[in-house]
């Protein structure tokens, strides 16, 4: 068993890794005098998963749309019993939840944290669908599908990302839809939890309060080992520019959502680490709440409080964004653009970015006051290959010039925006 | 160290209060102002805060204290105004990082309370009233807010079905208003209102963090001494009648896929709060509820059905998303799993979890400055001052004749449905 602590003098925080004999990855975060306990258990398998081979299948092969997060909802029934039904028992807190590159079951308890891991890792080890359970499935999910299809905020999110990529996974909604989870069936299911859930492909995460010896000992007794699979999923080549400037969709809202996307290529490990740290700071200098941009705009009526800039990145995809509402989309997202470009020649304030690091460097120190944050981070950074440290390390030595370089990569012009219109009476 | 509640009186109606605790990295001041809930003003106070909390007269450009803030490493400016049984609370809160934790050791505690401290009693002012360009703009965003609720159709038909649950009585009103007194609101009115606001609101000050918060004790206490406090009295929450005959509301809207169904219960006055909400958790408000297991899980109807107790008004809601086909299937199953909670209908494995669930809750209030600040504001509400560790003894005292008789007290009094309207894109 290969361990290794990772500490911050900075946050004066640290935190082991473990790499486990079964293949799993295990990172465990104490955090004293606090009260509860947040565990995730998670494989590296998400929506954008839909083409894949292990060294043992001949070719390639393509599920439907929507099968992990279908996996995820199903693993919760083994043979004899609901895993629910065992979380109820010691009043823990159980969930799941599966994004593009990732599904995750975790527990918050405050008490019987040992008893509550067992359930966790046995449950997520032993897969159990029977015909009759997956159709039963189909309803609920469904019905899932259903919910998120009348929300705009949701589907402006889609909308865009469906218009911005041609081919990349990403663009697929997370559940699927009703027609594709109609092909779904307990032998595909059995496929993609033998491919992706193995222990080689997974990690553990606790933060909080509870004990790392007998939380490995835990461990030592219910993982199973599992041997390397040699998984390999594949992304189609997405080409660099945009599918489609602008999507509209009509639905029952009080007045225009709207989601801006800038098409940049994905980066991995370190790298993308500080490229998502440098898009956060470059679009909130520019657009945010510190900027003229958003002071005029919100003047003028255009924008209002509800307008956010972020970067959404991950396995295969990395997008800076901003969103909100307003009466005239179309407008904001040429302001958005023409703010951009004058930044590039102007130049940023460089006062402004300073502001703008100092800020991000707060935000991500309070992910270490959480619990449940620190857990569910410490699975996004290992999963792309950093330690939960390296964001804020990243962003106390980031400097000026290395914003101005990543604002030049940018190209404001191959964007798109996704625009959800309020239905009229007519 | 003791990390217990400190409270002292300030004023007349207002109080600091602090928890200290050293194991947390950051600090949270929070400004709870509470009024009663009433149409006629709701639009006007609820302006406030969203006024209050963008700049002050050291910063009066948002611009320039956004600025400031995020210099201090984020320190946070939020504002909140929502509904507690017949109350409207307005919130105005500061969080921020400690000193120690800043990349040259800046001053951070002292400079993020003095500009809330700022925000609250000194306002931006133009000509010695409100700025009418700020009021403008919080017009606009309020009158917004008010009309996007109905973008989520989940909150949207919760609090439809709550207006129609809660008719005539102070609770029906939306907190933040309506559009049509929110646009009739003048910067004259609004500094009137944040005059009587000081003057009469109950004003609760809660400080959560890793401070000592002995400087922001002394603000408050030179805050406040030139401040005429009276008429602070704040009327409890009324439960909530049952009506003669049960209410049944269909709303339609276009291009909706599923429909909504909220079903309004009222307790008729029994006030174990324990009790309720145990019964809450067994019937629908746990993974393992009644609910879940046989709407959603047996019958594969919802997606979710959650029930919900608002305890000041003594109300349940039982809230879900259903095929428009399916309503009365999950209505008739809602109802015979709320009768098999009456009857006694349920295991002791139930009843353990129910309340395992609620213990393991309340024990992780202390790990969040958020939810330790709004326990404390509803304990301080309800007069009932106990830490989560103090407050686990009312549940375990509770059994399962008390469980039986929380569900016993309900009575439904209210049906709400929101449907398409058929109308396709």
């Amino acid at each position: 068993m290969q361990r290794t602590t990772i500490r911050s003098e900075r946050v004066r925080e640290e935190y082991q890794v473990i790499k486990h004999p079964s293949g799993l990855t295990i990172c465990l975060y104490p955090m004293k005098g606090y009260s509860s306990t947040y565990a995730l258990f998670a494989t590296k398998y998400g929506s954008v998963d839909v083409t894949f081979k292990t060294d043992d299948d001949d070719d390639y092969v393509t599920v439907p749309e929507g099968i992990a997060h279908y996996l995820e909802h199903k693993l919760f029934e083994n043979d004899d019993c609901d895993a629910f039904q065992l979380f109820a028992k010691t009043g823990a807190n159980a969930n799941a939840f599966t994004s593009f590159d990732k599904t995750a079951y975790l527990f918050s308890c405050s008490q019987k944290f040992e008893e509550n891991l067992e359930i966790l890792l046995s449950f997520v080890q032993e897969p159990y669908f029977t015909d009759d359970s997956v159709e039963k499935e189909r309803g609920i999910i469904a019905q899932e599908i259903k919910m998120y299809e009348d929300d705009p905020g949701y589907r402006v999110f889609f909308n865009g990302l469906q218009a911005l990529y041609h081919k990349n996974p990403v663009r697929i909604d997370i559940g699927g839809t009703v027609e594709s989870i109609a092909k779904i069936d307990k032998d595909l299911l059995y496929r993609c939890y033998k491919t992706f859930y193995n222990l080689n492909n997974m990690m553990l995460s606790i933060a909080g309060n509870f004990d790392i010896d007998k939380t490995l000992e835990i461990c030592d007794r219910l993982l199973k080992p599992t041997p390397d699979l040699g998984l390999k999923a594949v992304f189609p080549d997405e080409p660099e520019q945009i599918k489609t400037c602008e999507t509209v969709q009509k639905l029952t809202c009080s007045m225009p959502l709207f989601n801006v996307f800038f098409k940049l290529p994905a980066y991995e490990s370190s790298k993308g680490a500080k490229k998502y740290v440098l898009y956060n700071i470059i679009l909130e200098t520019v657009l945010g709440k510190t900027s003229a941009f958003y002071d005029r705009l919100l003047n003028e009526g255009l924008i209002n409080n509800n307008f956010m800039v972020g970067v959404l990145s991950g396995r295969g995809f990395f997008t800076p964004s901003a969103d909100g509402e307003s009466c005239d989309p179309r407008k904001v997202f040429t302001e958005i653009k023409t703010a951009l470009k004058s930044a590039k020649s102007a130049g940023l304030s460089e006062k402004e970015f300073e502001n703008v690091r100092k800020k991000t460097y707060g935000e991500l120190m309070g992910v270490h006051g959480s619990v449940s944050s620190t857990a569910t981070n410490m699975v996004e950074a290992h999963f792309q290959g950093n330690s939960l440290f390296d964001l804020i390390e990243i962003t106390a030595d980031l400097t000026y010039s290395d914003a101005v370089n990543a604002l030049a990569e940018l190209d404001e012009e191959n964007s798109c925006i996704s625009v959800i219109e309020p239905v009229t009476d007519n | 160290m003791d990390n217990s509640l400190k409270r002292e009186k300030i004023a007349d109606g207002a109080h600091f209060n602090a928890v200290c605790d050293p194991r947390f990295k950051f600090n949270r001041i929070t400004f709870g102002f509470q009024v009663p809930l009433c149409r006629e003003k709701a639009s006007l106070f609820a302006l406030l805060p969203r006024y209050l909390y963008r700049a002050s007269s050291e910063f009066p450009g948002s611009r320039d204290f956004n600025n400031y803030l995020a210099s201090l490493y984020n320190a946070r400016n939020e504002f909140e105004v929502a509904g507690i049984g017949d109350t409207q609370f307005l919130g105005i809160s500061m969080n921020f990082m400690d000193d120690s934790y800043a990349l040259a050791r800046e001053k951070i505690t002292e400079a993020a309370a003095s500009a809330l401290f700022n925000c609250v009693f000194n306002p931006v002012l133009e000509n010695g009233v409100f700025d009418a360009n700020y009021v403008e703009i919080c017009k606009r965003e309020q009158i917004e807010a008010i009309e996007s609720e109905l973008n989520d159709k989940r909150t949207y038909a919760a609090n439809q079905a709550k207006r129609i649950i809660c008719e005539g009585e102070p609770a029906a009103v939306n907190p933040l208003g309506d559009a049509e007194s929110t646009r009739a609101v003048t910067p004259e009115a609004l500094l009137g209102a944040y005059r009587e606001l000081l003057e009469s609101a109950v004003i609760e000050i809660i400080c959560v963090g890793c401070n000592s918060f002995t400087d922001a004790l002394a603000l408050s206490k030179k805050a406040f001494t030139p401040l005429k406090r009276m008429n602070t009295a704040l009327s409890k929450s009324a439960y909530s009648p049952l009506k003669p005959v049960v209410t049944e509301k269909t709303e339609l809207l276009p291009l909706l896929n599923q429909s909504k169904m909220v079903l309004g219960f009222k307790t008729g006055g029994y006030n174990n709060r324990a009790a309720l909400s145990l019964m809450s958790n067994l019937y629908g408000g746990t993974i393992s509820s009644k609910l879940f297991l046989n709407v959603r899980e047996r019958l594969s109807l919802c997606y979710y059905c959650w029930s919900r107790v608002y305890k000041e008004k003594g109300i349940m809601t039982v809230s879900c998303g259903v095929e428009e086909s399916n309503i009365e299937k999950a209505k008739a199953e809602i109802l015979a799993q709320l009768d098999a909670v009456k009857r006694g209908d349920f295991t002791d494995g139930d009843f353990t979890s129910a309340l395992l669930y609620e213990q393991n809750n309340i024990k992780t209030v202390n790990d969040s400055l958020g939810s330790l600040t709004w326990w404390y504001l509803t304990r301080i509400y309800i007069k009932s001052i106990k830490s989560p560790e103090e407050s686990l003894a009312d549940y375990n005292l509770i059994t399962r004749e008390n469980l039986t008789e929380a569900a016993n007290s309900m009575t439904l009094d209210t049906v709400y449905v929101l449907s398409g309207d058929g109308r396709e894109d």
